[in-house]
């Protein structure tokens, strides 16, 4: 219950500027994206919580998918992610897993209508 | 001619890279060598029982299981056991290149210990839990050759073993249907399985020592198995697969290994592995499963078959690796020397992710060859 509370929390303060978790900025959207659990290891399965926070005010856009790679090793996850969408803008993936130590690109990718954007980022796992 | 050419230069580079800390002839590790190290313990990691097996940990089903492992009744010809291909007497493997019952299977016999640690189960992890891994040999006719009915009914016909059974699983056999029992038994089996438990390691021993910084038992560490520690955390990579305290992702790779059957068809490894599991009614998202809620089978909710899965297989653990040889999936490298070399001299086109930078040729030297096997004689 706490962990879910703390989660809330974070996520109503996702669109503020200090808000925790990483923030992702896109145009005209931002997203913001947090694991679960926060320290993430290799071999070890985590969730990520995810808000997608519109700037101009414009509708927000559906989180369809979220992937990771290792670009230098050519190789993705072995396991696909799902992605709940929970509530407007706020989604939960499940079912990630880096099972090895160094640089991934993790990907999001979102639509409205029939545009499909994405956002990208690097995480580092030692 | 390639190895004429790497052969100096390999050695010449292996003496520049020593690092300069050598005193009074022993060897010191770097911070971010340290880490890494103690990454790989501590050992023995605590018995959790397995939630989705309601008899795992239970004493009576490791006695029941025991038996039934040695137990020749669980082949229809009655002449074969788990022993058959898990002898205690050689770390529970059979020493065998590929493993033969009533007829030669594809694999090499996994040398059974720390089953509580794995993900998957089988080089192609077929079964993503214990119990369900092992009715598999019992209904596989090349190994035990059974069905559900004939060991319910064998079960439910013999005094000690139909006692045994009401014992553990408070049922009475006669009042069980087949798929129950069967279910059961593989459920004791594991339960048996589990308690085989790889003691601390020379390796671990030193691990603690660098832990508490005790230098008395630091030094007690071969200096050859320090140097090849080195060569595995550092220019070998061997920890990008072969990482924490059992030595394994617990996940699927390609080692450059060549993946024929012995009737020379192809072995699909992981991506038949993926498959077995799909059709499998024993998984953690069957009915079969204790408890979904505290093993939900996540990873068997997110698996996902891809054409790197092809020809795959579990990156082992290397834990008693000097007592499990023949090596590889397939049996088909005879020595820890040899698996060395396979890594050293590895063909690189051969890959089939090729470019991807994981697994390089690394030219070794023939010195540093010996001492990554002393290092892994030390596991
Ligand atoms: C014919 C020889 C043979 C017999 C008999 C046999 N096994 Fe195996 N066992 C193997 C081989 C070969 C493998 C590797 C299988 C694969 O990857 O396809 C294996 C793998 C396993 C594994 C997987 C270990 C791991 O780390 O993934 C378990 C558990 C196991 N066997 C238990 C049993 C039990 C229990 C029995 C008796 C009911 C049994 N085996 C009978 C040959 C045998
Ligand atoms: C890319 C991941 C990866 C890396 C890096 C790697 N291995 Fe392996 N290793 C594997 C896989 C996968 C297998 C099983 C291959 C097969 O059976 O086809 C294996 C098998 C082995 C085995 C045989 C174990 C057994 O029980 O049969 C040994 C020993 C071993 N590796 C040692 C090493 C050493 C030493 C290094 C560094 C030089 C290394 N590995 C680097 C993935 C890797």
């Amino acid at each position: 219950m706490a962990a879910m509370a703390s989660v809330d929390d974070a996520w109503s303060q996702s669109c503020q500027k200090n808000a925790p978790g990483q923030r992702l900025v896109g145009n005209p959207f931002q997203l913001w994206f947090q694991t679960d659990p926060k320290k993430i290891r290799v071999g070890e399965f985590f969730k990520l919580h995810v808000s997608i926070c519109s700037i101009d005010g414009s509708t927000l856009p559906k989180l369809l998918k979220v992937n990771a790679g290792m670009p230098t090793h050519g190789h993705g996850m072995n396991y696909r992610p799902t992605v709940e969408n929970l509530a407007p803008g706020k989604f939960l993936a499940k079912g990630l897993m880096m099972h090895m130590a160094g640089k991934w690109l993790l990907r999001f990718e979102f639509g409205q209508g029939d545009k499909v954007t994405h956002l990208q980022t690097t995480v580092t796992l030692k | 001619m390639r190895r004429l050419l790497f052969g100096p230069i390999a050695g010449l580079l292996f003496v520049a890279t020593t690092p300069p800390a050598i005193a009074n002839g022993n060897i010191s590790f770097t911070e971010i060598e340290k880490a890494a190290i103690l990454s790989h313990g501590p050992w023995p990691p605590k018995f959790r029982p397995d939630p989705s097996n309601r008899v795992s940990g239970k004493k009576s089903a490791v006695t029941f299981g025991r038996e039934l492992f040695r137990s020749r009744f669980l082949s229809r010809s009655r002449r074969h056991s788990c022993l058959t291909c898990h002898n205690p007497d050689l770390a529970y493997a059979d020493g065998l290149t590929r493993s033969s019952a009533i007829a030669t299977v594809d694999r090499n016999a996994i040398a059974l210990a720390n089953l509580r640690l794995n993900r998957w189960y089988g080089w192609d992890g077929s079964s993503d839990n214990l119990w369900a891994q092992s009715i598999r040999p019992i209904l596989d006719p090349r190994e035990m050759n059974a069905t559900a009915g004939l060991v319910a009914e064998r079960i439910r016909s013999d005094v000690p073993f139909s006692r045994g059974y009401k014992n553990v699983f408070d049922s009475n056999p006669k009042s069980d249907d087949n798929q129950k029992i069967l279910v059961n038994l593989g459920k004791a089996l594991a339960a048996f399985q589990e308690t085989i438990v790889t003691p601390p390691s020379r390796f671990d021993e030193f691990r603690s020592a660098l832990e508490n910084n005790n230098l008395k038992k630091i030094g007690r560490y071969p200096l050859a198995a320090k140097r090849g520690l080195k060569t595995f955390i550092g220019k070998g990579k061997c920890n990008l697969c072969h990482l924490g305290p059992n030595f394994t992702n617990g996940e699927f790779d390609d080692a450059g290994v060549r993946y024929f059957k012995a009737s020379g068809g192809v072995d699909k490894g992981r991506y038949g592995g993926i498959q077995n599991l799909k059709k499998s009614p024993y998984t953690l998202l069957g009915k079969f499963n204790d408890n979904p809620k505290n093993a939900p089978g996540i990873a068997t909710q997110h698996v996902a078959r891809s054409h790197q899965s092809w020809g795959q297989f579990r990156v082992p653990s290397l834990r008693n690796i000097s007592k499990t040889a023949p090596f590889m999936h397939d049996g088909s490298v005879p020595t820890l020397r040899d698996v060395v070399r396979h890594y050293s001299e590895l063909n690189e086109e051969r890959l089939h992710l090729d470019g991807s930078g994981l697994l390089r040729r690394l030219n070794l030297s023939e010195r540093e060859i010996s001492d990554l096997v002393a290092f892994l004689k030390t596991l």
